[in-house]
């Protein structure tokens, strides 16, 4: 397995494919793509396609097909969840201090909170998509930040760019990846699911086939404004770092960009809304790890648990 | 004696149609039997568990709803596949 790692989206990145000695080209392909999408759906970016769109909001805009395709997915997921997964939150992660690329926050020391209140808004479904046109309306007064989709639909379009050439291919970036084949020893895929509490430490081992693992938790991007601790998972319902029953979520599914939504929702909505959730897909398993260390999950993630067993 | 042959029957018919609501009626209220659901033995070496805590209850067992259960922490089982990157998540 040859492999490649780097920076991008602001953490580390893992592409590895197997592929014979002097035909990495593949590899770097596919960074290359990472790094073209990160310049296209970042919101640090100013000349970012998002950041295009968010400034003008209020009036149709044409889109790539690409983008066209994370806010089709992210309007539906948004309606699937309740609202829990929701990316026009920024001006909340921005009233939060979470304003610039977290390395600036943090160096920053303490951010003050901003004297301006929740400003109404229109709901993110109000969103307009022509796909015919392959143009959007951001409603006026909404900005839409990709952070809590696009890395899971990065790395997966990722992977399947490097399957053409290989029969087995994982990208990992941050600890969200997806899977494509399987590698050549029959074994599955093996992922450690870090303790939330201790990143030295292991919570549970999966094994697992085609496919996606995410996390959220509320433990990485964290920084301090007015002495308090703050995190980057905003709750849409308040407009401010979720309290959550977890520290952490991982979740399993056929697709990147839908384990991410569903790990966010997850982790913002907590126990009460757990069951609906799982109960609409199916196809997903997670794993929750609380404050003590103890693990709740979807009977169905017991099937990753073990090395005999198979992906649903 | 055609009188009493006639109760006689009429007595065995109610009581026979009787005998058969009352055990239908029995059999629908009776509890249902109790079922162990077994956590399958992992094939890995025997490690530590994590001790059980009371168990989440989301109302009923259809579909994919949740559980506490116990994970064999495999800290001590490391990644014997050189050849293979690790994977690691925790959120980024």
């Amino acid at each position: 397995m040859q492999s490649l790692e780097f920076r991008a989206m602001n953490t580390s990145v893992l592409v590895a494919a197997e592929v014979r000695n002097g035909e990495e080209a593949s590899l770097r392909e596919a960074k290359a793509f990472i790094d073209d999408s990160e310049r296209r759906f970042s919101r640090f970016l100013p000349d970012s396609e998002l950041s295009r769109l968010n400034r003008t909001a209020g009036a149709w805009s044409d889109v790539s097909d690409d983008l066209l395709d994370l806010l089709t997915l992210s309007k539906a997921y948004y309606q699937e969840t309740g609202g829990l997964f929701d990316p026009s939150i920024l001006p909340d992660l921005k009233r939060a201090g979470y304003d610039a690329s977290l390395e600036e926050v943090r160096a920053r020391g303490n951010t003050p909170t901003p004297i301006s209140t929740r400003p109404a808004k229109q709901p993110f479904s109000e969103i307009q998509i022509d796909a015919a046109a392959g143009r959007v309306r951001v409603p006026p007064g909404v900005e839409i930040d990709l952070g809590g989709i696009a890395k899971g639909w990065i790395v997966q379009k990722a992977a399947q760019l490097l399957s053409k050439q290989a029969p087995a291919a994982a990208v990992n970036a941050g600890g969200d990846m997806f899977f494509a084949g399987r590698p050549s020893d029959g074994a599955r895929w093996r992922v450690e699911i870090e303790d939330p509490r201790d990143p030295d430490k292991t919570s549970a081992v999966l094994h697992v086939n085609e496919g996606a693992v995410v996390t959220s938790s509320i433990s990485k991007r964290t920084w301090s404004q007015d002495g308090k601790n703050r995190h980057h998972l905003i709750d849409p319902r308040t407009g401010e770092p979720a309290e959550t029953d977890w520290l952490s979520v991982t979740v399993i599914a056929p697709q990147a960009d839908l384990a991410e939504a569903y790990a966010k929702a997850l982790l913002v909505g907590g126990q009460r809304t757990a069951r609906r959730l799982l109960l609409q897909r199916p196809c997903l398993a997670a794993l929750c790890i609380d404050r003590e260390g103890q693990i709740s999950a979807s009977q169905n993630s017991k099937d990753f648990l073990n090395d005999s067993n198979h992906f649903l | 004696m055609k009188i009493f042959r006639f109760a006689m029957n009429t007595w065995i018919t109610a009581a026979s149609i009787l005998s058969f609501l009352l055990g239908w009626v029995a059999l629908a209220h009776a509890p249902k039997p109790v079922q162990n659901i077994q956590t399958p033995a992992a094939s890995s070496p025997a490690i530590p568990t994590l001790v059980p805590l009371q168990s989440l209850q989301f109302g009923g067992d259809q579909g994919n709803t949740f559980q506490n259960f116990q994970v064999q922490i495999p800290v001590q089982v490391p990644n014997n596949n050189v050849s293979m990157p690790a994977f690691r998540t925790g959120g980024s």
